[in-house]
């Protein structure tokens, strides 16, 4: 118990000197000539997709609920935080310099909330199927979010009192600083890390591994499948806060369609069902991937998928299975002790996948 | 045997990661020296494309990148701009914002002077804000959405906008077809059916036109319009006005809107353009239909005979719009650099502010939103045929 703790804490604190040297790293990136406005361009889309990622984990991995809409919940927080933000600064409130990461934060948490709002709305409802159902009712729901957002007035043209439907919201502020954006993705990651490690995750891993067994325990699954799934849209917000004011001052409902669902759903399944670890990793490069791929000119999207297809043959588990990473693990790697590595078998894993899909 | 392979496959993707790094750190430092000296000082003028080149709309790329290669094969050959030859980097945005913005910053830190790009009013317009920081000259050649400009000084376009078609349209219906009723059918999420359908409203009044039904989808997409039809047809009106893309006009607001009795007059925008390919076998039904254009491929003019005739020659077609628009942004950099005398992008800015310019897509003066005023042209479906029917507005 003792090892535990003394364990636990020196995990804390190495995770805080993680956290520093990439703030170090972040802050050499800045100052070198490395960081063009396209280099930060492809640093903001990789933090706000890794934020979708893994918050989209959590329901498909780690509950095991496929859930197919969810960009919808990313659609609801970037309109309703650019709808804030454009609301303060109407009334002149000052966007510029501290106050302005304040109004921007202040936005991010009102679009997450409102996010999350809706995911409790949807999964009240929903979660009450499963498997392919669910799947379908999902993306129905994704798709009546944004239908909404069309013919909403406020949320179209220069928006609020200007607004005008069915046309994209333009003039959104930037607030694309990369320290904050970093910063936030940082802890949504770590925030979401700590809820699947915790009671509540336990609980909803249970729930994916044996339903009728776990409600057998005393487990309230419709509580957990729904909490699971408003923390899930409520980080969803957050992503759909960043992309709103990642700099293109511009919001269309097309960015939200289900075929962008569809991308992180492949994420998710890429990275691995279940380890938040895949989730980051596949976010990343399949985020960069395009990008390297732009000398192939007009072959590159064939490029890209062809080597999904080869993934998906090769590790059907995802790149990471439900491996989690762990400085404190790989320090002792390094150093020579056994980590303790949660045993995964990839025979027995890729059935239980397999089922899953 | 499946574990060396799929380690082959990780080692790859480092290995195309690692491509990157190196790749894109090459790409800031030759971009450092082309914001310096070489934008004025250099042997080429260098000039970027971001279009849909792959995903849904590829078509509409691929009709940019031949306008575009065409203009530039031609100035090259004729010596170039300012005796420098003209270099083109095309990047794909597949349509999207976010691959738009990627590929629009990609080109600035590539050191390009102008770009040309996208082809949709969405994607454009996250890039018009881009042009904010960094001044650069945008010109979107179909980009029609009126805000695209507003505010963005250093954003320019091709067409007009889609409050000035919307009034042509309904002054081409009240003048040339004698209308009093008219009906509106379009999709309601979509910016550009909305934005002409309420400019084509707006410019009703006008002409005295009554608008007897306004009926709408809830997407560009649909296929099935009968029950908007029906409301519409009621209320009788002389000309039906129906903003849509080709590739529901064609297959299915044409032949539903003759199935369900109405023999009257379709009438539609630009984005009408393309519909003979999408059309169902029976051509008749699409007689009596009218839209919109930028230009018309059988203008006797000379210079659209030329153009028409270069085009088919490199690519076996005739152009369509977006082509010839394209291919007159490349004419318009051309002229405001030859105006300006320099490459610099500020200047460049400076001399097309306000330019006068003649090209395929007709005469005209850039007004005080960077958009031309120039003449529409409206085209007929004749059996199937694409045929010049009229001239409209022009002067304002």
């Amino acid at each position: 118990m003792m090892k535990l703790k003394k364990d636990s804490q020196k995990g804390t604190l190495l995770n805080f000197v993680g956290i520093a040297v990439l703030f170090a790293a972040l802050l050499v990136f800045q100052q070198s000539s490395f960081a063009s406005p396209y280099m930060r361009g492809i640093l903001i889309q990789c933090c706000y997709v890794i934020i979708m990622v893994t918050s989209l984990n959590i329901p498909n991995g780690f509950m095991g609920q496929f859930s197919l809409g969810h960009v919808g919940f990313m659609a609801v927080g970037a309109y309703t935080s650019a709808l804030v933000t454009k609301a303060l600064v109407q009334v002149g409130v000052p966007y510029t310099g501290l106050p302005g990461y304040a109004m921007f934060l202040v936005a991010v948490l009102v679009g997450a909330l409102m996010a999350g709002l809706f995911g409790l709305m949807v999964s009240v409802p929903a979660l009450r199927l499963r498997g392919d159902y669910l799947a379908i009712i999902t993306l129905g729901f994704g798709e009546i979010i944004r239908v909404i957002i069309q013919n909403i007035p406020i949320a179209g043209g220069k928006g609020l009192a200007e607004g005008q439907a069915g046309q994209p919201l333009i003039g959104i502020k930037n607030f694309s600083n990369m320290y904050v954006i970093v910063g936030l993705t940082i802890a949504c990651v770590a925030l979401m890390y700590a809820f699947v490690r915790s009671k509540y995750g336990r609980a909803i891993k249970a729930i994916r591994d044996d339903e009728i067994a776990s409600e057998a325990a005393g487990i309230n699954t419709t509580y957990y499948k729904v909490l699971a799934f408003t923390v899930s849209a409520f980080f969803a917000g957050v992503a759909g806060a960043i992309f709103a004011h990642r700099g293109l001052g511009t919001l269309q409902t097309s960015d939200f369609t289900f075929v962008k669902s569809t991308e992180y759903v492949l994420m998710v399944v890429l990275g691995g069902m279940g380890s938040l670890t895949g989730s980051i990793i596949s976010a990343v490069v399949l985020s960069i991937l395009p990008e390297v791929l732009r000398a192939f000119a007009q072959y590159r999207m064939l490029i890209y998928a062809f080597l999904l297809v080869l993934m998906m043959l090769f590790r059907p588990i995802g790149l990471c299975g439900t491996w989690e990473f762990s400085l404190l693990d790989t320090l002792r790697g390094i150093r020579g002790h056994k980590p303790k590595k949660p045993q995964a078998p990839a025979g027995v894993k890729r059935e239980e996948v397999s089922e899953d899909v | 045997m499946k574990k060396f392979v799929s380690l082959a496959l990780a080692g790859s993707l480092l290995v195309s990661l690692v491509g990157c790094g190196a790749s894109s750190s090459a790409a800031p430092a030759s971009a450092a020296s082309g914001a310096s000296s070489a934008a004025s000082t250099s042997a080429e003028i260098s000039l970027g494309v971001t279009a849909p080149l792959t995903g849904s709309l590829a078509t509409y790329g691929e009709s940019v990148q031949k306008g575009v290669t065409l203009a530039v094969d031609e100035i090259n050959a004729a010596g170039g701009i300012l005796d420098k030859q003209v270099k083109v980097t095309f990047e794909d945005d597949k349509g999207d914002s976010t691959e738009g913005a990627n590929s629009f910053n990609k080109l600035v830190s590539e050191g390009v002077c102008a770009i040309i790009g996208s082809v949709t009013s969405g994607v454009t317009s996250g890039l018009a804000t881009l042009t904010d920081e960094n001044g650069m000259l945008l010109i979107t050649p179909s980009g029609t959405a009126d805000t695209l400009t507003e505010g963005h000084p250093s954003v320019f376009r091709a067409c007009f906008n889609d409050s000035y078609q919307g009034s042509i349209a309904a002054e081409f219906a009240a003048k040339d077809l004698g209308a009093k009723k008219v009906a509106i059918l379009y999709a309601s999420s979509d910016p550009y059916s909305a934005g002409i359908a309420a400019s084509f409203e707006a410019a009703c009044k006008t002409y005295g036109l009554d608008v007897v039904a306004k009926e709408s989808s809830s997407s560009m997409t649909d296929t099935d319009y009968s029950a908007q039809l029906t409301n519409i047809i009621a209320a009788g009106p002389d000309v039906i006005f129906a903003p849509y893309y080709y590739d529901t006009v064609g297959p299915y607001i044409v032949p539903q809107t003759r199935a369900a009795g109405y023999t009257g007059v379709l009438l539609g925008a630009d984005g009408w353009d393309g519909t003979t390919d999408t059309m169902v076998d029976d051509k008749s039904l699409y007689n009596n239909t009218y839209f919109i254009n930028h230009y018309a491929a059988d203008n006797p003019s000379e210079e659209v005979q030329n153009f028409v005739t270069s085009f088919n020659a490199a690519y076996g077609s005739t152009p369509n719009a977006i082509a010839a628009m394209s291919y007159d942004a490349v004419y318009m950099i051309k002229t405001a650099i030859e105006k300006a005398g320099t490459d610099t992008t500020a200047d460049i800015v400076t001399a097309m502010t306000g330019m006068e310019f003649s090209g395929v897509t007709g005469s005209f003066k850039l007004n005080d939103l960077n958009t031309p005023e120039k003449p529409a042209v409206v085209m007929e479906y004749v059996d199937g045929n694409l045929v010049f029917k009229a001239s409209v507005g022009g002067n304002g």
